[in-house]
């Protein structure tokens, strides 16, 4: 009897801090569905989906950004080139 | 008196030759004051210049440890290229502060410009390897956006319209792309293999270069609009 309580015990425990690690780590919406009806479970795999998406985005977006800032160089890396290509090289006469 | 003085310009002549000749024979023996003071100039110059050289190779010698685009070839191929010319200017440096006579100094300090071009040669040549390889990671990155972009074109809900407009612009981005990744292919490596010897033959090589680096980049400048667009429509932002 005092082991079967403490089972219980533990899963009332864990339930909420599952849930709230769930949320921390953005799945809050998956964790909040019970998947006990076909409805439920296209909930969860719509929020799954969702879930997925974002990390994509995040992802393109900081991608196209660093490409941004690398086509600055290389139009600093030309500038420098074409002022050196446009100079003429030569040594004072001793 | 006629006679006497033809005999006297005849005297002052050979007293003017003798004179020329010892001269000659002075300056060949030993440098007179005036030459020894012009060859310890040309000396001081050949050490400057080779010396702002070799600074200006250690210069570009960290400029190229530090691009992290830089294909492992090319930063291979581009440090050779410096370390090769550094170490020449050096010992080239040092022919010329034991160089005897004026003649030969001046002759040694030209090649200080002649036999390396480190201005007008291998600074544009680090400058545009980097700018392509940049420009070719940037191409990389581009494509890649591709596919993701054509399937949330494909599952977003969006009007007709909204949609024409999203793969119209998505069409014209990969086509972009593409172009792109065709005109920075090969460039770098067009750079690296020009040598001082083809100067001036080399100028025109690299501004052709630099006008094909300037056509992708404009491309991927447009290919960034069109990812704007894209992410405008299915409100990405």
């Amino acid at each position: 009897m005092h082991h079967t309580t403490g089972q219980s015990l533990r899963a009332w425990a864990a339930a909420p801090i599952a849930a709230l690690l769930l949320a921390g780590c953005g799945g809050a919406a998956t964790s909040t569905q019970p998947p006990t009806t076909p409805g439920a479970q296209q909930s969860q795999a719509a929020a799954a989906t969702t879930t997925s998406d974002t990390a994509t985005d995040t992802i393109d977006r900081s991608s196209v950004s660093s490409a941004a800032a690398q086509m600055q160089s290389a139009d600093s890396e030309m500038s420098q080139a074409e002022s050196a290509m446009s100079s003429t090289e030569t040594v004072p006469a001793p | 008196m006629n006679a006497i003085r033809r005999i006297s310009l005849s005297l002052a002549a050979i007293a003017t030759a003798a004179g020329t000749t010892a001269t000659a024979q002075a300056a060949t023996a030993t440098p007179r004051p005036l030459a020894q003071a012009t060859l310890a100039t040309c000396k001081q110059v050949g050490n400057t210049e080779a010396t702002r050289r070799v600074a200006m190779l250690d210069t570009l010698r960290q400029r190229v440890e530090s691009a992290k685009d830089l294909t492992g070839q090319h930063r291979s191929a581009l440090l050779t290229l410096i370390g090769n010319d550094s170490s020449g200017l050096t010992a080239l440096d040092q022919t010329i502060q034991a160089d005897p006579t004026v003649t030969q100094c001046r002759s040694d300090v030209q090649l200080i410009v002649t036999r390396y071009r480190v201005y007008v040669l291998v600074v544009p040549q680090v400058h545009l390897a980097i700018a392509a390889d940049v420009l070719a990671s940037v191409d990389t990155t581009f494509a890649r956006l591709e596919t993701p972009l054509s399937q949330r074109i494909a599952h977003a809900k969006l009007s007709d319209d909204q949609r024409a407009r999203a793969q119209a612009a998505l069409a014209d981005f990969d086509s972009i792309v593409a172009a792109a990744g065709t005109e920075v292919t090969g460039q770098a490596d067009t750079v690296l293999a020009l040598t001082p010897a083809g100067y001036p033959g080399t100028t025109t090589t690299l501004k052709s270069v630099r006008a094909t680096l300037k056509q992708a980049r404009a491309h991927l400048g447009t290919a960034r609009s069109d990812f704007d667009t894209i992410a405008d429509i299915l409100g990405l932002h």
